[in-house]
């Protein structure tokens, strides 16, 4: 059994640090917070892959020399708190041999990532000659080689099919870039273009972020900046305690389901082991299933952002997202198991399974020490990616099912957002326009709207999913691949609300009317020109018991159509 | 002899009406009227009373001898935040109801937060419905329009008590022939309901936009209608002949028809003014860059003017709502005077966004309020006078500000006065903050720009947040409402066209692309002719972006030679170009998507006549000394009237500048000049 380690600061930037005042510690939480946001904004804007410019799955953050999260903008939930493990591995790999202008990437799962897609840049920042901080960049890219486009592949056994690991590199070296190594790695992936694109977008925006980060320790100084640092830290670590403090001391145990594994195992369970004692917080997830032959694995780091994600949500979300709110937070996992799997196993799926299933099982445990924070389950990732060729134009194309999201769970606050993602992601993932969609890619989009009757029941209830049926208008027939959960478990109903309801997705043959139950982990399933996709999405996970939820509201569901009447009259007679 | 004639300027706030009229001397006359706000055509008339009176005029007799009134309003804007338009029906394509409230699948609110409810749309659900009509990406129609679903969904809609229907149809930017002949259709079942279509609206690709932006115009469209109308009424009433134009979010003017035609259009047309006013200050200045920074009691409006044009941005919304149309760049941030200061549970002092308002007010009105705010600091540092505001109409009162400041203190361990002071750096830490996202996030160095402080809470505060961005140069007019409404008595009749066209830009042929622009062109030039007769100018520009980008950068394509062969690989260099300048590097090899044409027609009113300079006078003394707390220490300084200032006067820092409705902080090794026409131009020691 191990856990997390938390790195020491280096002895100098405690002791031997003037005090500061609380001013200028407002300042600078202030301005670290403007410094990533604009990171990102630069990301958003340069970006040439529509899962970054578009779907915006990326982070920006900066650490300081030891690895301890300072600043993190808010993009991705799934990514907040894995970046201190990728900052420690490269600090470690390159220990003693860090320069100004060095820029390092990595992707390796095994060494601080959370998938291979995810690649991250890291430009060291220096105060004079000592290191000070690391301005990091994570992004999804839209491919990283290994045997299916996109990197997520249903049938991978190892990680070696799932696309190129790059351990910590050195990939620009005191100012002069590596085109040998940019040449390798662009050479092992598919659209190479893109990704040099791409890759040339984080590092302007790490380097935008050194710059500002310079002018910063320039107006104050090294001293004052680390000292304000360690202020904010503090600050922030005293409010997370005051809302833990407030929970109800004692052991909770939450389980969570995966529907399966892809290898024949069903309902591969999480279990969360959550002792609130005082203002700490210990997760101890060593109890889960072992781990699998399949995708559906967790990295460390991975599970790491799981456990951070499921404490961010629990507190309030104005408390900034650094080393200090994290404080109060223990993680306990063992390897072997889902959450934590051993070096060389498939990883891909993890940022949306099982880390969905661990935020779940955490906040299913902790529902009793604190029900007014707990929240409905949100939905489950269910993903198919299409390749085919366009008629119009003979080009090859390859598209993402964004569209037709899950629903979002209810809250002591109302009924939950309808369609708008699963708790990795919590509505920071757009699917972009359906009229662009159809002018770039040979589909027409028949019906999308609001799934009725798929949310969970409650006080308040979850937020609906979707329903999309599409033609798939091709001249060849397409390959599609699948890649998800969520088919047999819907989202999680918390405190007597009721689950949402499951994914339900249909290949209705255009030729013979045959309808086509998808699984959520295929690969290689035939789309013949006509044929239809019929998509329904899981509802979001209900709040308090439904007996409780008022008459308006539910007349009002019943006037907006999301929920039907009797079964009879919702076929329209 | 002919009498003289006027131009007026209006512009409603929420308390106060600002009127000015100029006469063609050049000579403005300002009132100033309660507003009110259940119908502020009222306080409108009111007010040219009190502008009438202050030249000694009868009402009527001023309006008889003005030809021209301009006018910001915040009816539509008003009507969003507080959540007062119409009852809007929708119509959509059937199986595409939820565009609206789907937002694309984000949750733009607070991400970590999941104890929220989502937000109710303008249209809820059950108004939404469905019509079966279908066209294609390319324009072609799938299914013709069943009249009979048009007219069982429009009869639900009156059946539900709907005034206003916005129609919304899948690709109508490119075929928008269902959508007219639904609005025809609705128009005879609906006689007197708002009925507006998004291909008229907005007839660009991207559906959200086009539906969010076309549901806005319904929303507040019989609103601004109903406003305006009763305006039109009781000018004319009151004896007005001349034409009445209104200030758009884009910068532009239009007559009355055309604002309420594209009533999303006026939901900036508040702040608009005081961007009108900037650009006229460039003007008058002879000083291109400027960065204006309005900053009022419970908000602050940054722009940008650059080579003499304001930015405009496509990405903007209000109140949650997303409008798609070309509006000012305008960056609010929700900080200002009456900003309240609260230290939170880890210790950090935030400012804002709670304000106390008008009511209670800062602690120092003694209205009520006991809550810490910019104010009370400000007073508690020296800075304001005791004596008043408004010229000593209203006494503040420190003892209320030191307490207040104490209590704050006390939640971070320091006396009132270093909280003070402290209040003081966050909230210049936050202004600097916002500067920096209109200028340095655009890739544009503010350090090559002024910053030009109005509203009343700037002039303390310009100078120290200019110091933090190093900008070398502060300028604060002598009256900003004057500014304000110079401006918008100086903007353009505009009238913006659009059309998305998506294409590789350098394959289009010279004569598609010139086929596209040119019949754009002539629309445009139709509609304002319409309703203008002097010189029409016109921009074209248009959207583009790489293949794979998402963002598009808007191009203009003026400088262009439209009857080169090579047209399209031209339009195509013009966006390599803008990228470079914008991103620092282009990528010439690859393919560059024309997504949306665009083509503005630019009526010129009449010039202006110069704001007349101040007559030459004696240097005018301080009027008292006054003792000020800065970086630490408490300091005498002297404290000059700005309204007796002569031109060209110097006065070296540390000194405070007080003038009818700002106070201006002048710090150590700065010095201020006096302008021509009384403005304070002040050269930053940096």
């Amino acid at each position: 059994m191990q856990h997390k380690t938390r790195p020491t600061t280096d002895g100098q930037s405690v002791s031997a640090t003037p005090s500061v005042d609380p001013i200028t510690v407002a300042v600078v939480q202030h301005r670290l917070h403007a410094i990533v946001e604009e990171m990102g904004e630069a990301m958003l804007r340069t970006a040439y892959s529509q899962i970054l410019n578009s779907s915006r799955d990326f982070s920006t953050g900066i650490c300081d020399a030891v690895g301890r999260l300072v600043a993190q903008a808010e993009h991705v939930p799934v990514h907040v708190g894995a970046l201190p493990y990728a900052a420690r591995s490269v600090a470690e790999a390159f220990a003693g041999d860090i320069h100004e202008g060095d820029v390092f990437l990595l992707n390796d799962p095994y060494f601080g990532g959370n998938h291979l897609p995810d690649v991250t840049v890291f430009v060291p920042v220096f105060a004079g000659d000592r290191l000070a901080f690391w301005s990091i960049n994570r992004a999804h890219m839209s491919d990283i080689g290994g045997s299916t486009h996109g990197a997520y592949n249903p049938g991978a056994t190892e990680i070696f099919q799932e696309g190129l690991r790059i351990p910590p590199l050195r990939i620009v070296d005191k100012g002069a870039a590596r085109e040998d190594l940019f040449r390798m790695i662009a050479t092992n992936v598919r659209h190479s273009r893109d990704f040099r694109g791409d890759l040339a977008a984080m590092i302007g925006s790490a380097k935008l972020c050194e710059k500002r980060l310079l002018a910063l320790i320039g107006e104050l100084g090294r001293d004052r900046l680390m000292a304000a640092i360690e202020a904010m830290l503090d600050g922030a670590e005293r409010r997370a305690r005051a809302i833990v403090a407030d929970w109800t001391d004692g052991v909770y145990y939450g389980e969570a389901c995966l529907d399966d594994d892809g290898r024949g195992r069903n309902d591969v369970a999480i279990r969360a082991k959550v002792t609130v004692s005082g203002s700490n917080l210990e997760i101890d997830l060593t109890q889960s299933d072992a781990e699998a032959q399949s995708f559906v694995n967790s990295s460390h780091a991975n599970m790491q952002s799981a456990c951070a994600m499921a404490f961010a949500y629990l507190i309030d979300s104005d408390i900034p997202k650094n080393d200090g709110s994290f404080r109060p937070l223990k993680v306990v996992a063992k390897p072997g198991t889902i959450v934590w799997a051993n070096d060389g196993l498939p990883v891909t799926m993890c940022t949306s399974h099982c880390s969905n299933e661990i935020v779940e099982a955490i906040v299913v445990a902790l529902s009793s020490a604190c029900p007014e924070r707990a929240m409905g389950g949100w939905g489950r990732r269910f993903r198919i990616a299409i390749k085919g060729e366009d008629p119009r134009t003979g080009r090859s194309f390859i598209w993402h099912l964004f569209q037709a999201r899950p629903g979002g769970g209810g809250s002591v606050a109302g009924d939950g957002y309808s369609s708008v993602g699963e708790w990795h992601s919590a509505g920071g993932i757009k699917f972009g326009s359906i009229e662009v969609a159809e002018a770039r890619f040979p589909f027409l989009f028949l019906h999308h709207e609001y799934r009725p009757d798929s949310a969970g029941d409650g006080k308040f209830r979850g937020g609906t999913g979707g329903d999309l049926e599409m033609v798939v208008e091709t001249a060849k027939t397409a390959v599609g691949n699948t890649a998800g959960d969520g088919i047999r478990h819907g989202a999680r109903g918390m405190l007597g609300g009721e689950d949402g309801k499951p994914h339900h997705y249909i290949l209705k043959r255009a030729a013979t009317g045959e309808e086509i139950v998808l699984g959520t982990k295929m690969v290689g399933v035939t789309i013949e020109p006509g044929d239809r996709l019929i998509v329904h999405s899981g509802g979001g996970g209900g709040w308090g018991d439904s007996a409780k939820r008022s008459a308006e509201a539910r007349a009002r569901d019943l006037l907006n159509g999301f929920v039907t009447a009797a079964p009879r009259s919702r076929t329209g007679d | 002899m002919t009498s003289t004639t006027y131009r007026i300027g209006i512009d409603v706030g929420g308390t106060f009406t600002d009127l000015v009229a100029v006469d063609q001397a050049g000579t403005s006359t300002l009132a100033k009227s309660p507003s009110t706000p259940a119908d502020p055509s009222i306080g409108v008339l009111e007010g040219l009373g009190v502008l009438a009176a202050a030249l000694g005029l009868e009402r009527g007799t001023l309006l008889a001898r003005s030809e021209r009134i301009v006018h910001g309003t915040t009816v539509a804007t008003n009507a969003l935040l507080e959540r007062k338009g119409a009852r809007v029906g929708l119509l959509t394509t059937e199986g595409h109801r939820d565009v609206l409230e789907m937002r694309e699948g984000l949750k733009p609110e607070d991400r970590y937060n999941l104890r929220l409810a989502a937000p109710e749309p303008l249209v809820p659900r059950h108004l939404r419905l469905g019509v079966r009509e279908r066209i294609r990406a390319d324009g072609s129609v799938l299914t013709p329009l069943d009249e009979a679903s048009a007219i069982r969904a429009t009869d639900a809609l009156i059946a539900a008590g709907v005034t206003s229907v916005a129609i919304c149809y899948l690709h109508a930017w490119r075929n928008p022939a269902h959508e007219a002949a639904t609005a025809r259709l609705v128009r005879e079942r609906m006689p007197g309901a708002y009925v507006t279509a998004s291909s008229d609206v907005f007839p660009q690709i991207k559906e959200y936009e086009r539906v969010s932006t076309t549901v806005v115009n319904a929303y507040v469209g019989p609103v601004v209608a109903g406003y305006l109308g009763r305006l039109e009424g009781r000018l004319t009433e009151a004896g007005y002949k001349g034409p009445l134009f209104i200030m758009l979010s884009h910068g532009g003017v239009a007559p009355v028809e055309e604002a309420i035609r594209l009533a999303a259009a006026t939901v900036l047309s508040g702040p608009a003014g005081g961007v009108a006013g900037s650009m006229y200050a460039a003007e008058l200045l002879a000083t291109p860059n400027l960065i204006p920074f309005d900053m009022g009691g419970t908000s602050t409006d940054i722009s940008l003017i650059r080579k003499s044009a304001p930015g405009i941005a496509i990405d903007r919304g209000i109140a949650g709502q997303r409008i798609a149309l070309p509006s000012l760049d305008i960056v609010t941030l929700g900080a200002g005077g009456g900003s309240i200061a609260r230290v939170d549970g880890g210790g950090v002092l935030h400012v804002g966004p709670e304000s106390a308002g008008a009511a209670p007010g800062p602690a120092c009105y003694g209205r009520g309020g006991i809550e810490p705010t910019v104010t009370d600091a400000n007073l508690l540092l020296g800075l304001l006078d005791p004596a008043g505001l408004l010229g000593g109409e209203m006494r503040l009162d420190r003892g209320a500000a030191e307490a207040a400041l104490a209590r704050l203190g006390k939640d971070l361990d320091l006396e009132a006065i270093a909280a003070a002071a402290g209040v003081q750096r966050v909230i210049n830490a936050r202004m600097a903050e916002g500067i920096r996202l209109v200028s340095v996030r655009r890739g544009i160095d503010p350090t090559a720009f002024a910053l030009l402080a109005f509203g009343g809470a700037a002039g303390l505060h310009a100078t120290a947040v200019a110091r933090q961005l190093s900008i070398p140069r502060v300028i604060v007019p002598r009256v900003a409402s004057v500014l304000s409404a110079w401006g918008m008595l100086a903007s353009e009749i505009r009238f913006e066209t659009t059309r998305s066209h998506i294409g590789d830009a350098a394959a289009m042929s010279t004569a598609g692309l010139s086929a596209i622009f040119g019949e754009m062109e002539a629309d445009a030039r139709a509609r304002l002719a319409a309703v203008f007769d002097g010189q029409i100018a016109v921009a074209r520009s248009a959207d583009m972006r790489y293949g794979e980008q998402i963002f598009e950068i808007n191009v203009p394509l003026d400088h262009i030679d439209w009857t080169a062969t090579d047209l399209g690989p031209r339009v195509a260099d013009a966006f390599h170009a803008r990228h470079e300048e914008l991103y620092t590097y282009a990528q010439r090899t690859n393919e560059v998507v024309l997504v949306n044409a665009r083509v503005a027609a630019i009526g010129k009113l009449p010039a202006l006549p110069k704001e007349p300079v101040l007559a030459m006078r004696a240097l005018a003394a301080p009027v008292r000394r006054q003792k000020i707390f800065l970086e630490g220490a408490w300091i005498d300084v002297d404290v000059h009237a700005l309204e007796s200032l002569a031109p060209e006067q110097e006065i070296a820092g540390p000194a405070l500048v007080e003038g009818a409705t700002t106070c201006v902080l002048i710090e150590p090794g700065d010095t201020a000049r006096v302008t021509p026409n009384g403005w304070l131009d002040i050269a930053l020691a940096l």
